[in-house]
């Protein structure tokens, strides 16, 4: 150990000092720098009782964060509206009162709270305050009645702006955008042309992440500055519209999409990707599913073929779904140079074949990573899954195949708790015959990590763990790792 | 690593203010901002310097933090978190005020900022009579004024007896 530590005396005497006396030497600053730590800004506000000395300390903070939702409230009477316009109208007096007794520069300022008409006045007040204070970090989530509530024009030109997060504002530029210090934009429950997101991103050449979640009403998205390294879309709800959206962002480097993403998404350029998640579904005919097969199995194939060179793939149910269909009409996915590749699916009859598929198409993956985030949970269409009238129990030891991921690259497989806790509730024996399978072929394989359940099923789980053991190896460097 | 061999010869010397000395590596003092500006202010690593208001318990918890910090690689990041959450484990208020008074005067952010967010979770959601005790603050305040500064945010103590 290089920390030498040099006892002058004997003993030190541990801990003299009281804690009464530390905390009334404590600097004003630091005490305010603890209450900046609290969620929520009401907690911070209700320690001006302590004291005299904490009176008026909360007005010092750097961030105010305030959150209502009168659903919350008082078990079932937040379903009246009259009690919920009420409660609302107090929430408002006391975010305001709170801000405009701030005696400080204002750093971040955030909102969520249920809005309706008659508090624009209020809103517009808070908003030009914060950008007045230079605040670096707005947040306005609202949950509308009907009206949503549009944005204020002098927003849009602020260089203080970090790090902005709309949800249900109406985002209305009347001009040029010149956010010209933002970093991290995430927009919701929007609907812009392609004007407007044309826009934000020339008036902000420094963002370096893009959100849009719910959001509709335009079809291009061309990301060309070369500071947005993420973009994470979830739920675009132009559903009818058949030409989808189209992407092109040479310099992106992380690509994130989950939901549905309408009826179609292209990505035109995608060049310098590192990472992506193809977690998404597309809509189909629900009358005509069959027929709209070829289209989806197109989608599929396309989007794929655009993130061959992506290093670290993350595929969902959906996809691997559309995949285990194709499988089953003896149709291969594009090849992929993919190294790590993530399946966040649960594994069940619908998926094997689709997993057989991708392993195929996947030869240099060294690192597969098994999880289940709820995003993923979704069907493709019944009638197309008679294809998949197999006899699953043998489907992994029927395989005649010689999978070159696992007979050269595969070394470390890593099963997530989320998913462990899944299989446990269904003791899923797919699962297991997967599990089993990899073990028996994957020949250069070091480690299986697979963590514990995060609940009560640890008896299930102990078993399935002997069970696990049990499994033979074909790489005689193999380690499974509970933890 | 060839910066913690190249600086393994470089030591300096801390004093806590109940007199204990310890040795310390460069590379572990620049955890701290208070001392690397000492430093690059041609500081001379012989001196001993003074910390006249952290004693020597809490010194040798904030060196071995900032030990355990600036060893790891930044790849490192998950492992640091378990070591953040189970150095604070167990810890009494009156120590983790000392690691942030500390934290505070050394200005080593990381290690403030952990030691802050422990006592804010700790006195989150808590009746204002607990969050007193918590932090031994005497109540000077008349009823009357008590009630008026309630009164004043009446949302915030709503469902706070």
């Amino acid at each position: 150990m290089s920390l030498t530590m040099m006892s002058r005396k004997s003993k030190f005497k541990y801990f003299e000092p009281t804690a009464v006396d530390r905390i009334s030497e404590c600097p004003d600053s630091v005490l305010v720098h603890i209450l900046s730590r609290l969620e929520e800004t009401e907690d911070a506000v209700r320690t001006q009782v302590l004291s005299k000395r904490w009176r008026f300390l909360w007005t010092f903070l750097p961030s105010l964060l305030f959150r209502y939702n009168a659903y919350d409230d008082y078990g079932g009477e937040g379903e009246g509206e009259d009690f919920r316009v009420a409660r609302n109208t107090e929430f408002v007096t006391f975010v305001e009162k709170t801000l405009f007794s701030s005696d400080c520069k204002l750093k971040k300022f955030g909102v969520e709270f249920e809005y309706y008409p008659r508090f624009t006045s209020n809103v517009d007040l808070w908003t030009r305050f914060a950008a007045g204070k230079g605040v670096e970090e707005l947040s306005i989530q609202l949950w509308p009645d009907d009206t949503e509530y549009e944005l204020p024009q002098l927003l849009y030109d602020n260089s203080w702006f970090k790090e902005l997060r709309f949800s249900h504002c109406r985002v209305i530029p009347g001009g040029n955008v010149a956010w010209y210090s933002l970093k991290k934009l995430s927009i919701g429950h929007v609907k812009f042309s392609n004007d407007v997101i044309e826009r934000i991103l020339a008036g902000s050449p420094v963002l370096e992440i893009l959100e849009l979640h719910n959001f509709e009403g335009f079809s291009r998205l061309s990301v060309t500055n070369s500071c947005v390294k993420k973009l994470i879309l979830s739920e675009f709800l132009n559903i009818w519209d058949d030409s989808g959206l189209e992407i092109s962002a040479p310099y992106l480097l992380s690509l994130e999409m989950s939901g549905r993403l309408g009826k179609n998404c292209r990505l035109t350029n995608v060049s310098s990707l590192v990472d992506a998640v193809f977690n998404c579904d597309f809509m189909c005919y629900a009358d005509d599913r069959a027929n709209d097969y070829e289209r989806i199995q197109n989608i599929v194939v396309v989007f794929l073929a655009s993130l061959l060179h992506v290093k670290n793939l993350t595929l969902g149910t959906w996809a691997i779904q559309v995949l285990s269909i194709m499988e089953a009409k003896g149709l291969s996915s594009p090849l992929l140079n993919c190294k790590c590749l993530t399946l966040d699916m649960e594994i069940d009859k619908y998926v094997l074949p689709g997993i057989a598929n991708v392993l195929k198409s996947t030869p240099n993956v060294e690192t597969l990573i098994m999880t289940w985030s709820l995003y993923g949970w979704r069907l493709y269409g019944i009638e197309s899954m008679v294809l998949l009238n197999y006899n699953e129990e043998q489907y992994w030891t029927s395989q005649k195949w010689t999978y070159k991921c696992l007979t050269l690259h595969l070394k470390n497989v890593t099963i997530s708790s989320r998913l462990m806790n899944l299989m446990m509730y269904h003791r899923d024996s797919n699962f297991f015959s997967f599990i089993q399978f990899l073990l028996r072929n994957a020949r250069v394989l070091q480690k299986m990590v697979i963590s514990t359940p995060s609940d009560d099923r640890l008896k299930k789980y102990f078993e399935a763990a002997k069970k696990l053991l049990s499994f033979p190896r074909s790489s005689p460097d193999a380690a499974v790792i509970f933890c | 690593m060839a910066s913690s061999i190249e600086n393994n010869n470089e030591k300096l010397t801390l004093k806590s203010s109940d007199g204990e000395e310890f040795l310390v590596e460069k590379h572990v003092a620049l955890q701290s901002t208070l001392l690397q500006n000492m430093l690059d202010s041609d500081c001379s690593s012989a001196d001993v310097i003074p910390l006249p208001k952290i004693d020597a318990r809490t010194l040798a918890l904030v060196l071995g933090y900032c030990k355990k910090h600036a060893d790891a690689s930044s790849s490192k990041q998950g492992e640091l978190n378990s070591f953040d959450s189970e150095f604070l484990k167990d810890m009494d208020m009156g120590a983790l005020f000392n690691l942030v008074l500390a934290a505070n005067f050394m200005e080593i952010k990381g290690l403030l900022d952990i030691a802050a967010q422990k006592i804010a979770d700790t006195i989150k959601d808590k009746p204002h009579q607990e969050v007193r005790e918590i932090f031994h603050v005497e109540n000077d305040y008349t009823p009357e004024e008590e009630a008026a500064v309630r009164e004043e945010n009446r949302w915030a103590f709503e469902g706070f007896p």
